[in-house]
């Protein structure tokens, strides 16, 4: 396993010593919208067969851009004699990339390799891995999203000693305009005059007030350009507000997205994923004891509404995952505040036929198995779970009493999961193929003039019927968490829930 | 504080055998060094704009940091030889800071090149936190720039004292060094404002606001303080020398992007804009100088300047107005002028890259063209006053 190392919470606020007050409070007040697609846990994971190899690929996107992004091709099966690696630009691709760098062995390692590469601009990336074999080359594509997500703060040593050494400038060129004018042109071997001596005097005070000024203009350039990244690069997504409205068919959720943020923006339209345009996933707070994964439809500009299942009453969090024809993806956070349980029609009939969810009744996580309704479980072979650290969520599915099932593909996939840390930091949709949107990686695939070339490798997007259900990911920060899986079994879609507790990196759990 | 020892003759070491060998080892040094920072930032800048990716140790920062270690460290030691090992002379013709003696020069030279280096970690902290910056002007490229003008500043100062105290046979060499490390800090000055005066800019306002508040002071400067006649024409040479050398000799090399998003495929080294004609205008500062620059005096230099004022901006401006037209047409694409050929690999070509930009918010109008001469005037008053401290500086 990879200790990644991930986006761990930086020092905050001491940006210099100038402003801390104001940095606090923009950023709490930015901490509300910043989010991306997957919020809280940036790496991609994706898991694939390309042709005689298997790999999986890990992407840490760079904190800001322009940055450097790591990438880790571990090989599961096969050993191309090459690995190289080459970021692409949605609206370049390959064509407008430089030749792929070579991913270098680890050592130490017998099947991993990695690399760094730079990301220049904003917005929707991928990752080509060329896995090169003796007569033939295989390539994965992996997107990614390419954004400034978090603003840096500066140590409090490093702050004091930008500052003493800044200090020790300041008044050496002082003291040098004052020796300057008082002794410079004062010949060789005679000592500088009493008028010298004063004028020396006021060039260092006119010197103190010059380099004081330029301080307070640097000041305040660097506030401006803080201010540009706070507004204009840092990724924000467009507030969403969620309501119960009434249809004939019952309560619906209904979502309307308020004006976007002014840059970095990605205003390509909207395509389907796993063929819906937009998944909302909705836990109800605070004991996330219920669980919905509903398919709004657009019923406007910026504006959606699904079906609302037979909820309970309460405030749910709901995360909203689209993908963008570039290849973008953004989750969206919303709350909804529901005062009267949605009452059950019988029978119900679900505003898209792939919703799904989990009442109370039905969702109380207790050790590593999950009863499903039909006299099904789904069993979690629980693994040690560190932070920041690579690894496999592993389920099997079976009847009562452990004959193993045959799993139907839902949504396109054999299984569908959702990380969501229980604070509501952190929300990851994944499936056994990783963190990807597999709509993002079809539009790169698309685009590509040899397209040919490169290989979807559908057994593994689509993961394995009669096996383990596996789920390459990892749990960015360490705490409590929450993991809803949802298999579809004789063509019932069911959901089962694990309570999870990730351990700081590099301690017992 | 200086030494307290009676009133010295010129230095005989100073005096005395060829030019070349009066002059002292460090003011070599500390030009060449100085030398390094112009051609090493076009350097760099050409490696961003053609490969991209870049390290600590590519050749051109080893160029830019040469043009810092070299000089810094010259300086320093001839502080540590003039305050513990230095004769009376040498001591008298020092300035005293903390207890240590040397030239003013060298302690200039010695802050810029700390100011250089402590703007490596700062710089690094800010691509760290906003992202590998694309654009030449931040904050810590603007510290690292005071530091390059500094350790430049420091080397002027040193030619600039030799050849004040030196006799007129030897101040030839020194002239000559003077104007020279002149237009290598002319050079430093039109890179930090490299993208605000690309031929695209040169019909507004704020071009000529820049070019007016940048090279009248430099230019009237040299031409006082230089004991040559055609000072600021020298200097001018030199910078244009410069940017030649740059502008013909790096696409001579064959490189590509290696980074994405590649709008302008490049396949060599991406050459400088073809250099502003400063020549023109600083020709007719020199001749300015010679009828009435010698005669100095208050009420004289307010006029000398309002003189160069406006013949800096009556020439640089149609100059560059039409020869702008001439950079931006299809007549420019070949590498002599490298007209088409100076653009990074991440901009996208269209017809913008052929067109003025910024006419509709920035024309240049008659206020724009009395705040240029403004400028002009109040910098070149600063650049006569400069240059006569300079004409005395002895230490």
């Amino acid at each position: 396993m990879i200790p990644l190392n991930t986006s761990r919470p930086q020092p905050f606020g001491i940006r210099g010593f100038f402003s801390r007050r104001l940095l606090a409070l923009l950023c709490l007040a930015c901490l509300c919208v910043v989010a991306r697609a997957h919020v809280g846990n940036p790496n991609v994971y994706l898991e694939a067969e390309a042709g005689p190899y298997q790999a999986r690929v890990i992407i840490q996107p760079p904190p800001v851009v322009p940055g450097l992004a790591q990438i880790h091709v571990r090989l599961l099966r096969g050993h191309p004699q090459k690995v190289a690696v080459l970021p692409a630009r949605w609206d370049t691709g390959r064509k407008g990339s430089p030749p792929p760098d070579e991913a270098k062995p680890v050592p130490g390692e017998t099947n991993l390799y990695t690399a760094s590469l730079w990301l220049m601009n904003s917005g929707a990336y991928s990752v080509f891995v060329d896995l090169v074999g003796p007569s033939k080359t295989e390539t994965i594509i992996v997107p990614l999203n390419s954004l400034a997500t978090r603003r840096l703060g500066m140590s409090p040593v490093m702050g004091w000693a930008f500052a003493l050494f800044g200090a020790g400038l300041f008044v050496a060129l002082v003291v040098l305009v004052g020796a300057a004018v008082r002794e410079s042109v004062v010949p060789p071997g005679e000592k500088p005059s009493q008028r010298r001596r004063l004028l020396g005097r006021v060039a260092m005070a006119v010197a103190t007030v010059a380099a004081g000024s330029l301080l307070l203009i640097g000041r305040s350039w660097w506030n401006d350009v803080d201010g540009d990244f706070r507004r204009n690069k840092l990724y924000r997504t467009s507030p969403l507000e969620s309501s119960v409205g009434s249809g004939a068919d019952g309560p619906t959720l209904e979502m309307k997205f308020g004006p976007p943020p002014p840059r970095p923006r990605d205003t390509t339209p909207l395509i389907p994923d796993h063929g819906k345009i937009m998944h909302a996933f909705l836990a109800r707070e605070p004991a996330l004891d219920a669980f919905a994964h509903l398919h709004p439809t657009s019923v406007g500009k910026g504006e959606f509404r699904s079906l609302l299942p037979p909820l309970p009453p309460g405030t749910y969090r709901i995360y909203a995952d689209v993908t963008r024809e570039s290849g973008f993806t953004e989750t969206f956070v919303s709350s909804l505040e529901m005062k009267d349980a949605v009452p059950a029609a019988n029978p119900f009939r679900p505003g898209d036929a792939d919703d799904a969810w989990l009442l109370p009744e039905g969702a109380a996580p207790a050790g590593d198995t999950f009863p499903l309704p039909g006299g099904f479980k789904l069993v979690w072979a629980r693994p040690e779970l560190r932070a920041g650290v690579e690894t496999v969520l592993r389920f099997k599915a079976a009847t009562a009493e452990g004959a193993p099932v045959l799993l139907e593909p839902y949504l396109e996939m054999y299984g569908h999961a959702v990380i969501m840390r229980e604070d509501g930091s952190v929300f990851t949709h994944l499936h056994p193929s990783g963190t990807y949107s597999v709509a993002s990686q079809k539009m790169f695939l698309k685009r590509e003039p040899d397209a040919a070339s490169v290989r979807p490798a559908k057994d593994v997007v689509c993961g394995r019927p009669d096996e383990d259900l596996l789920f390459p990911c990892e749990f960015p920060k360490p705490g409590a968490y929450r993991v809803w899986v949802q298999v579809k079994i004789r063509g019932r879609i069911l959901t089962a829930v694990f309570r999870a507790s990730v351990a700081e990196p590099g301690l017992p759990r | 504080m200086s030494s307290p020892v009676a009133t010295l003759p010129q230095a005989a070491s100073e005096t005395r055998g060829p030019t070349m060998a009066g002059l002292p080892w460090y003011c070599f040094a500390v030009v060449l060094g100085a030398a390094c920072i112009p051609v090493g930032a076009l350097w760099d800048i050409s490696w961003h704009s053609t490969i991209g990716r870049d390290s600590f140790w590519n050749p051109a920062h080893i160029v830019i940091y040469l043009g810092g270690v070299v000089p810094g460290l010259s300086c320093g030691w001839l502080v540590l030889k003039t305050t513990f090992w230095g004769t009376p002379e040498e001591k008298g013709r020092s300035v005293g800071f903390i207890g240590f003696q040397g030239p003013l020069g060298a302690w200039i030279t010695i802050w810029g090149a700390l100011a250089m280096l402590f703007s490596a970690p700062f710089d690094n902290w800010w691509h760290d936190a906003y992202g590998l910056d694309v654009a030449i002007l931040s904050p810590p490229h603007t510290l690292l720039a005071m530091g390059m003008y500094a350790v430049a500043t420091g080397a002027l100062l040193q030619v600039l004292s030799w050849q004040n105290r030196t006799t007129a046979r030897a101040r030839m060499l020194g002239s000559r060094l003077f104007v020279f490390t002149a237009g290598v800090l002319l050079a430093m000055a039109t890179i930090i404002v490299t993208e605000k005066s690309y031929p695209n800019h040169q019909h507004t306002g704020l071009f000529y606001k820049i070019a007016c508040g940048i090279f009248p002071m430099y230019l009237a400067l040299v031409s006082r303080a230089s004991s040559s006649k055609w000072g600021a024409t020298g200097a001018a040479a030199t910078y244009t020398a410069i940017e030649l050398l740059m502008l013909w000799g790096l696409p001579l090399f064959h490189a590509v992007p290696k980074l994405a998003p590649i709008y302008n495929p490049v396949d060599h080294m991406v050459p400088p804009p073809f250099p502003l004609l400063v020549i023109v205008p600083a020709v007719a500062i020199d001749l300015i100088m010679r009828r009435l620059g010698d005669r100095k005096g208050p009420a004289r230099d307010w006029a000398t300047s309002a003189l160069i004022a406006v013949a800096f901006l009556g020439l640089f401006l149609p100059t560059q107005w039409f020869f702008s037209e001439f950079m931006l047409s299809p007549g420019s694409d070949n590498w002599f002028f490298a007209g088409g050929n100076h653009w990074p690999f991440f901009t996208r070509p269209g017809k913008h890259l052929s067109q003025f930009w910024s006419l509709d918010t920035d024309p240049l109008t008659l206020a724009a063209v009395g705040a240029a001469l403004a400028l002009a005037f109040v910098k070149s008053r600063i650049g006569l006053a400069l240059g006569s401290w300079m004409s005395r500086v002895q230490r």
